[in-house]
């Protein structure tokens, strides 16, 4: 039987063409959705003001800056490596401050310094060191 | 025994798995130049910072109070290698809210600035006081002053 068209090897080679034409036309168009793949840009970098342990309340006070390229939102605090019974969940915008109250169910004792870290909901963390007053 | 083949063709085989690898690959491409580009714009900007908090020079060359009321006026002294502004000032750990000159001014460096507050805890004479003050890049200077 006479077969007529073109071979199946040019067929390929066309279709390879079009097919990247055609992706790079697509890419050229949806890269506006899938440039934001790959992460949700850049994190917050936390920096301590100043901060304070309330051997009385059990309260750790910390104002925290953001000085990095992003806004932070506060998630957990350990305080010595134990979850912290609360923690304020404050948002922090570049360039701001926050005032974060952090409640342990420990027992500070005044004239003892504690391990503090903070963790955002973008794993932005900061660690630090305060004295129980 | 029946020879009929059934299923797709070569043509339209060969089409769905270049559309998929084309797919796939433009995710993958995608993916991956946003990720490094992300980690990279991340590493340059925390360099910057802290090679500009390690540049970050200043110190409070004199406190005055009137002696009535609670309001300071401290003067801040850059000599470092980076213009500086004082973004915050604690008295006690308490941040300060009101400013009456001098917050978020650029220093300058080898320049002095006075920056003017109403402290957020009563100043009395003869008391000692723990004043931070902490610039935009988050870099803190503590003294302790008697009033």
């Amino acid at each position: 039987m006479k077969r007529k068209g073109v071979s199946t090897y040019i067929s390929v080679l066309l279709l390879i063409v079009v097919v990247i034409a055609g992706g790079m036309l697509i890419y050229g168009y949806t890269m506006g959705w899938f440039g934001r793949l790959g992460g949700e840009g850049e994190m917050g970098t936390l920096s301590v003001d100043t901060v304070s342990a309330n051997a009385t309340t059990g309260e750790i006070t910390a104002y925290l800056r953001n000085v990095g390229g992003s806004d932070v939102t506060i998630n957990v605090a350990y305080v010595e490596d134990v979850n912290a019974t609360s923690v304020t969940r404050a948002t922090i915008n570049q360039g701001s401050v926050a005032e974060i109250v952090i409640v342990t169910s420990q027992t500070l004792s005044p004239g003892n310094t504690y391990e503090v870290k903070i963790v955002a909901v973008d794993n932005t963390q900061i660690a630090f060191s305060v004295k129980a007053e | 025994m029946s020879l009929k083949r059934r299923g797709i063709s070569e043509i339209i085989s060969t089409i769905i798995i270049i559309l998929i690898v084309s797919i796939a690959g433009t995710y993958l491409f995608a993916y991956s130049t946003t990720f490094i580009q992300t980690e990279n714009d991340q590493y340059l900007r925390n360099n910057k910072l802290e090679l500009g908090q390690t540049q970050e020079r200043f110190t409070v060359s004199s406190v005055w109070w009137s002696g009535v009321d609670d309001f300071l006026n401290i003067t801040v002294y850059n000599f470092g290698q980076n213009d500086i502004e004082v973004s915050d000032v604690y008295v006690n750990g308490i941040r300060v809210s009101s400013y009456s000159y001098g917050r978020d001014t650029l220093i300058l460096t080898e320049e002095l600035l006075q920056v003017g507050f109403t402290s957020p805890v009563a100043v009395i004479g003869g008391l000692e006081y723990k004043i931070t003050l902490v610039s935009s890049r988050g870099v803190t200077e503590v003294i302790y002053w008697s009033a």
